[in-house]
């Protein structure tokens, strides 16, 4: 059984008279452990598809299947259950909360899960080893460089130990050099075992993971895997 | 999220906006403020008057009072006697009455010169009107003698300048403390008087100020000016004041009953008169107190909505400016009834911060009115004024924060992570 399986999704926004097919009858499985790219233009369905995947909306039309659980058709309050318990998000502009330290935006997703708070201290600092800021626990976001802000989003991303991590432009809002260090970051995570998927417009990027999906116009137009 | 951390991330904000926190909860510390100081005004208002109830005694005293004709007897206006010392006499046939007490108040001459009033002793002046008064004015009044005597059957034989005192006017004239004035003189308008002897204190300065003499002594001295065509008609009968006690309240109404019969008679069935009872005093002091109680709770509402709708309006600015963080909550696993649960602490937070410092401004507010303008009904501030005032500010607080949390609780996650 796949991890994530898309039968027939479509997502149909209305403005006004017109109905936008943001994306236009996608068909997708992936599969545990895998890491993936999904890249297109602006306006090709990616961040429609990532939102979908992230399960912070649900299909106009089609099924999804996340972990074994139909998800199509699930309420508000189901949809951040599974959020908090299956799903890791990285943003590009990293979205930490400034009015808390480093560690407790790492904590933060173990809080809405209703973790006690020694264990959350304890896998809070696990995690921020994984991405070697454990010395940076009880600074503020706005004390730390851009790539360390992204390392602390990834480690509140790992913390709840995630089937799938979905990271939007990651290093979109980094230097070259910098974005090389998050790109090992994920493969590195990989490589122990998690699933990835990488959305981004930056083709370089999308040649990263071992399978690259492209969209256009809210179509799948190609599913590449490299031998 | 469990309540204890929604407060703790609710002060944290509080804290992050200290100065727009503080102007967000004036309209409800003002509004807490003024309801505490109500609470506090009122209760001192009813304190006073059981102190004055438990002081004068209970609703067995009846006075009798002058009162305007009733319209279908005006034109007898001429015929009318005054109240005067017969009615006591013939009340006093009465046996379910316990005690008749007529009073003579020092008279005013036409001049608007009050005499009798003038109180001095070794240089030490005080004004009170002095009364004449005969023993029952110790049951009526409701007196205790703690040094000397009241008045002997010699004293109104003999119209004897003797006086008792109150605890005041010795305070006043004999300065040392505690001095037992008793066989001491003292002026009134310039008249020698003997003090024969002191009531007890009560605390109450309008009680304790009093000064007596008999009521023959009163006529003969003060009130006799009753002269027509040059000679002197003996001394007056009227009285200022007639107040009766009742023995036995099961025969209330058949009592009044009969003094209306008795006095039917003394007033040659003219209407001139009416009972005071002091149901009639407590039922109107009842409707006072629930009077201001009425008008400072709905001043202090005004406000409180006021202070409500001002924690409404900041924390839609609030959760308009927090968008990508509630996204982001939303995004990491928040649901949407812990959101709702953090602004609607984050509000009752405001409000209970308000209701905080409102409860030291009403209690300060009280201490200032207490300072400016001492009097027998200072404020009394009781746990409840305390509990209610703040209770209402955590409840105006949840009421306010209900819509804004409603909101913010169904925020799309994809449109607030969009926001820039």
């Amino acid at each position: 059984m796949s991890l994530l399986e898309l039968r027939n999704v479509s997502r149909i926004y209305r403005m006004g008279e017109n109905e936008v097919h943001a994306l236009n009858d996608v068909t997708l499985d992936i599969e545990k452990g895998e890491y993936i790219s999904i890249i297109g233009p602006s306006g090709s369905g990616k961040s429609t598809m990532m939102h979908l995947l992230g399960c912070l909306d649900t299909p106009s039309r089609g099924k999804i299947i996340f972990d074994g659980v139909d998800v199509s058709m699930a309420s508000s309050s189901r949809l951040s259950e599974i959020r908090n318990e299956k799903l890791g998000f990285v943003f590009q502009s990293f979205n930490l909360l400034q009015k808390l330290d480093v560690l407790e935006n790492v904590e933060l997703p173990l809080v809405y899960a209703g973790v006690s708070k020694t264990e959350r201290r304890e896998r809070a600092l696990e995690a921020l080893h994984a991405v070697q800021l454990s010395d940076r626990a009880k600074h503020r976001p706005n004390q730390l460089s851009g790539g360390q802000n992204q390392r602390v989003a990834i480690a509140r991303a790992l913390v709840n130990k995630p089937k799938l991590i979905l990271a939007d432009e990651p290093t979109g809002a980094l230097d070259s050099k910098t974005g090389e260090t998050i790109l090992e970051l994920f493969r590195e995570l990989h490589k122990q075992g998690n699933t990835v998927a990488l959305v981004t417009h930056d083709p370089k990027i999308a040649e990263e993971p071992p399978r690259r999906i492209e969209l256009l116009d809210g179509k799948m137009i190609k599913d590449f895997r490299k031998k | 999220m469990d309540l204890k951390r929604g407060i703790i991330e609710g002060l944290r904000e509080i804290n992050a906006h200290r100065f727009r926190s503080f102007l967000t909860i004036l309209g409800m510390v003002l509004g807490v403020s003024s309801l505490t100081a109500m609470f506090g005004i009122t209760e001192g208002l009813a304190v006073g008057y059981k102190r004055i109830l438990i002081t004068i005694g209970g609703i067995e005293r009846v006075n009798i009072l002058e009162a305007p004709l009733p319209q279908e007897q005006e034109n007898m206006q001429e015929s009318a006697v005054d109240i005067s010392y017969r009615d006591a006499q013939a009340l006093r046939s009465l046996p379910l009455l316990s005690a008749v007490s007529p009073e003579l108040l020092a008279p005013r001459t036409a001049a608007g010169i009050r005499t009798g009033s003038r109180l001095s002793r070794a240089g030490n002046v005080y004004y009170q009107r002095t009364r004449g008064v005969e023993n029952d004015f110790l049951i009526t009044d409701n007196r205790e003698i703690v040094l000397g005597r009241f008045f002997t059957d010699l004293d109104y034989l003999h119209k004897n300048r003797v006086v008792v005192i109150g605890t005041l006017i010795r305070d006043n004239l004999w300065p040392k403390k505690n001095a037992n004035p008793v066989g001491q003189k003292l002026k009134i308008d310039n008249q020698i008087f003997r003090v024969v002897g002191v009531f007890k204190e009560s605390g109450m300065r309008w009680w304790d100020q009093r000064i007596v003499m008999p009521i023959t002594t009163m006529q003969d001295t003060f009130a006799s000016a009753q002269i027509i065509n040059k000679v002197n008609q003996g001394p007056v009968t009227k009285l200022s004041k007639l107040t009766v006690q009742i023995k036995d309240m099961k025969y209330y109404d058949a009592i009044l009953e009969q003094m209306q019969n008795i006095m039917n008679i003394t007033h040659h069935g003219i209407m001139n008169y009416t009972f005071s009872t002091k149901e009639d005093y407590f039922e109107k002091i009842e409707n006072q107190i629930f009077g201001a109680r009425l008008s400072g709770g709905i001043i202090s509402g005004v406000s409180l909505l006021v202070g409500g709708v001002s924690i409404t309006n900041i924390m839609l600015a609030s959760i308009r400016q927090r968008i990508r963080e509630i996204g982001l909550r939303l995004a990491i696993g928040a649901k949407p009834r812990d959101i709702f649960m953090q602004i609607v602490v984050e509000a009752i937070l405001l409000a209970s911060l308000g209701g905080l410092l409102g409860l030291l401004g009403g209690w300060g507010l009280t201490n200032l009115l207490q300072y400016l303008a001492p009097s027998d009904n200072d404020p009394v501030l009781r746990t409840y004024a305390f509990v209610i005032s703040y209770a209402s500010a955590a409840f105006v607080g949840l009421l306010a924060g209900l819509y804004p949390g409603f909101k913010a609780a169904n925020t799309d996650p994809v449109e607030a992570l969009k926001y820039e």
